[in-house]
């Protein structure tokens, strides 16, 4: 018998504007043991069905049925649910400092997890919390015990959830995102202990990701999830290799990876169906490039096909068009030409901490940096190496206590000097949350059109003119001129902030991480986007990603920053084939994917 | 250009579902609100009584400050209380409470909402200064205001009007001073918050002057509490106001004023026989600021989702 077998399940919310079908009929089992991974972009309705299963969405509606050990949990009275969570269930959620209590210590943390369900004496817990620290790799587990959550890294933090998750030996761990806000060495350490704990204590997980790629290296099985609807089922490495949904192989080809840089990304087209009036056909159909009046008019069922696999599709394993070939780039980098940007020895602290235990923090160590016309370079570098901090000293946002930089071979001076307003026209930066880097109370027209009305005296009609033509380059639809950001999706809202940032016809462009907010299906247009307007307009780019393939995919050389300094700096190709140093070979195994 | 061949179906596809403007948004959550539909309507009836109070002099044949006393007074020289002649009563010297009770609501709402609008101006462009520009700025800003808070405001306002005498202008200007302080605190918390904001930097990176973000990016996502803290400081203002009158410093006899109103009636113990100059005036102070405070706390449900879940 089945662990977990989910019948059915539908889960929808009455809202204002009608009802949302966040789930839709979607059917699968677990077996004891298995490891077992749901995927799906946001919005696909991954998180909510678990969280419905376990009572924790307030205000859904559920039908269906969801068996654990043989008891279906849809319907149990919320005391007896919460009994099951916890003791039978337990969850890993992706934020652990937002899960742990800031005022305990973590050994009192898990010592709670234990008493709250178990009748053992305080010593005994605390032994037993102490124990299954050490084998999550905590060192010193004994000392560290006595610490808070504050004092722990963002790995470690996630390393003492899941100790919280396996202390009472329960039957089934669902994890929800739990490496997506770690560094990519972090993360992988974390999968490895996942499934290394899943292994050795013989319990069942169940782990949900935006990644293909993460859930593929860990789990056996793998559900494929879009729009609130199952797309695939099967065997994990099955799926990732050969995909018999064509949601699942566009899903694929839109990633970028660190191997395959000769062919463009093949981003999927459109966005996500409205959620509040889901299609009667298949919920892909009107992005797939298969699709007929069948696929439109009736939903395809989750199908047996190939090697046991189960797709939902009328047209499964069918072969998609190769991608097209990497157009060349024209220009590239000239023999002896003088490089566009040039900081030297660029030094920053902050000062941390109040008095009496102010401190100086040291987030650039002298960064010496060239960018040349027309060339991509790529930065990258684990959260709080200071590679945000490097790209805003060059864009003029922060200055630097040593060191300066020269746009053009002129000195960028301080803000709001006449140099420093120069500048930016030659320089200009795209943020990384497209939700907070527009504001929210204005209109799109207004916000593209802000550069115009700072720096030049264009109004009326010529300045909407030129606003409509930016829109029109980014993909945008000029007549949404009037829209508000909240009325964009995430990638569109992108295109926004490119569209302002290209204004002013900057030759530099700064972007700092500009797709990891994205859905990997959108991700794949903007940095096509980004291409093709680099080709278009001969602009030069620095480019921020934590996301190892992404640069490989977009750079022509890479720079490797660690903890404030320029630590490898290669052709892309060199440094990905070759890399010098032991960092950079951690990260790129880190994210060497299969 | 080219470029834009790249997805046109990303950018044109439209959603199905038309999201709503969070002005629309917050009507219809304020049209579901009963309370706050009583609490507008009622602020509305109050808007034409006050503006129909020549029209009830005219009626009534009353005007304000004329003094009926062959009608409006017994023989022993009680006033008369709430019938035919005089609907709702008539005070100690023989005049209409109803028409002076519209005269007042005039008062009460001009004092209310300019003393309001006065205050929140200064509150904001503080607030906003101090919390935009931070460091020795704010510090200064921020003691002032704690200074205008410790002032205890009877005391001052009875210096100031044995000083100067009193008048309207005066009493607004009383209000008004002593009532920006608690915007400030909000907005400069607010600023502080937002000036951290991704789309600051951005337009700091396009090289936007202070001028420029405080008023083009920051201001307008301050729209909800400013909404919220006028909204709630025109009762407080309205009571200042009575308050002030019912001392003898706000408006000068015989122009009416809700606190005048009341401060007459309890001047020479009439209220003990004449109810009815206690009564009207009061519950008409006590259902404005009611109403005022039931829809600001209406507004700040629609505005702000955050309140809004707590509230259900």
């Amino acid at each position: 018998m089945a662990l977990l077998e989910v019948k059915n399940l539908s889960v929808s919310f009455p809202t204002a504007d009608g009802t949302l079908h966040v789930v839709r009929d979607v059917s699968f089992s677990v077996e004891a043991g298995d490891f077992f991974g749901i995927v799906g972009e946001s919005g696909s309705g991954k998180s909510v069905l678990v969280q419905a299963i376990l009572g924790l969405v307030p205000g859904a509606k559920l039908s269906g049925q969801a068996l654990f050990n043989g008891r279906d949990l849809i319907g149990l009275p919320a005391e007896e649910l919460r009994r099951i969570r916890g003791a039978k269930i337990s969850m890993i959620f992706q934020d652990p400092l937002s899960s742990l209590h800031p005022q305990y210590t973590v050994g009192q943390q898990l010592v709670e997890a234990i008493t709250t369900h178990q009748k053992v004496p305080k010593s005994e817990a605390r032994s037993r919390a102490i124990s299954m620290m050490r084998k999550v790799g905590i060192k010193d587990a004994e000392r560290r015990a006595d610490s808070y959550p504050h004092q722990f890294s963002g790995g470690m933090r996630q390393r003492i959830m899941i100790a919280m998750a396996l202390l009472l030996q329960p039957e089934l761990i669902i994890a929800d995102e739990p490496t997506t806000a770690l560094d990519s060495t972090v993360q992988a350490q974390i999968l490895d202990l996942l499934s290394s704990m899943q292994r050795e204590l013989n319990t069942t997980v169940i782990m949900i990701s935006h990644d293909l790629s993460v859930v593929s290296r860990v789990a056996s099985q793998m559900m494929v999830l879009y729009a609130g609807t199952c797309m695939e089922l099967g065997a994990a490495d099955e799926v990732f290799t050969s995909p018999s949904h064509p949601y699942t192989a566009r899903l694929l080809a839109a990633t970028p990876s660190v191997h395959n840089t000769e062919h463009r990304l093949r981003p999927i087209d459109g966005s996500l169906p409205s959620l509040l009036a889901p299609p009667t056909g298949c919920a892909f159909a009107p992005r797939c490039e298969l699709a007929d009046e069948r696929c439109r008019g009736t939903l395809p069922p989750l199908e047996e096909h190939r090697s046991g696999r189960l797709a939902a599709c009328f047209h499964p394993d069918t072969e998609l068009a190769a991608p097209e070939p990497v157009i060349a780039r024209s220009a590239g980098q000239q023999e002896g030409a003088p490089p566009i940007i040039s900081a030297q020895g660029i030094k920053l602290s902050f000062s941390a901490g109040s008095w009496p235990h102010k401190r100086q923090v040291n987030v650039l160590k002298g960064v010496d940096l060239q960018l040349f016309e027309g060339e991509t370079l790529g930065l990258v570098g684990e959260s709080g190496c200071g590679k945000s901090t490097l790209v805003r000293v060059i864009a003029g946002l922060l200055q630097p206590q040593e060191g300066s930089v020269l746009v053009e071979g002129q000195e960028l001076g301080a803000p709001n000097t006449e140099s420093w307003k120069q500048a930016r026209h030659l320089v200009q930066m795209v943020f990384q949350d497209p939700f907070g880097s527009l504001n929210p109370k204005r209109r799109v027209g207004s916000i593209i059109a802000d550069p115009f009305m700072i720096h030049t005296d264009l109004r009326g009609e010529q300045l909407k003119s030129r606003v409509r033509e930016l829109m029109d380059l980014v993909g945008l639809n000029p007549e949404h001129y009037n829209r508000f950001p909240s009325e964009f999706s995430g990638g569109q809202r992108q295109r926004i902030g490119i569209a302002r940032a290209l204004a002013l016809k900057p030759k530099v462009v700064l972007f700092d991480e500009p797709v990891s907010a994205l859905d990997v299906s959108v991700q794949a247009q903007i940095l096509n986007l980004i291409s093709d307007l680099q080709r278009e307009l001969g602009l030069s780019y620095i480019f921020i990603s934590h996301d190892l393939s992404v640069v490989r995919h977009i750079s022509d050389r890479v720079a490797v920053m660690d903890r404030g300094q320029i630590i490898e700096l290669a052709g892309a190709q060199q440094l990905y084939e070759n890399p010098q140093t032991d960092f950079t070979k951690t990260l790129l195994a880190a994210s060497a994917r299969s | 250009m080219s470029a834009h061949t790249l997805t046109p179906a990303a950018a044109t596809a439209a959603p199905e579902v038309k999201q709503r403007s969070s002005l629309r948004m917050t009507v219809d959550y304020l049209l579901k609100d009963r309370a706050s539909l009583i609490a507008a309507s009622f602020l509305v009836l109050l808007v034409l009584f006050a503006l129909a109070a020549p029209l009830l002099a005219g009626i009534t044949g009353h005007p304000a400050n004329d003094q009926f006393r062959e009608t409006g007074l017994t023989p022993a020289g009680v006033p008369v209380g709430p019938g035919t002649e005089f609907w709702l009563g008539a005070d100690q010297l023989g005049r209409d409470v109803l028409v002076r009770l519209a005269y007042g609501a005039r008062v009460s709402l001009i004092v209310g909402v300019v003393a309001s609008l006065a205050a929140a101006s200064i509150g904001i462009m503080v607030g906003m200064v101090a919390g935009y520009f931070g460091g020795k700025v704010d510090t200064v800003l921020s003691r002032c205001i704690d200074l205008v808070m410790s002032v205890p405001f009877l005391l001052a306002a009875l210096a100031l009007v044995s000083v100067l005498g009193a008048s309207l202008p005066l009493s607004v200007g009383v209000i008004v001073f002593f009532s920006w302080t608690s915007l400030a605190r909000v907005i400069r918390g607010q600023v502080i918050a937002l000036r951290q904001r991704e789309f600051v930097e951005a337009a700091r990176s396009l090289g936007a002057g202070h001028w420029g973000i405080i008023f083009r990016d920051i201001l307008p996502n301050l729209a909800a509490p400013i909404i919220i803290y006028a909204t709630l400081m025109i009762p407080s203002s309205i009571v200042f106001e009575a308050t002030l009158s019912f001392l003898g410093m706000g408006i000068v006899p015989p122009d009416a004023s809700w606190g005048g109103m009341l401060a007459e009636a309890s001047g020479n113990s009439i209220y003990l026989t004449a109810w009815w100059l206690v009564l009207f005036p009061g519950l008409a102070l006590l259902f404005t600021t009611l109403a005022f405070n039931v829809l600001g706390d209406g507004l700040r449900d629609a505005l702000d989702p955050r309140t809004r879940r707590k509230a259900k």
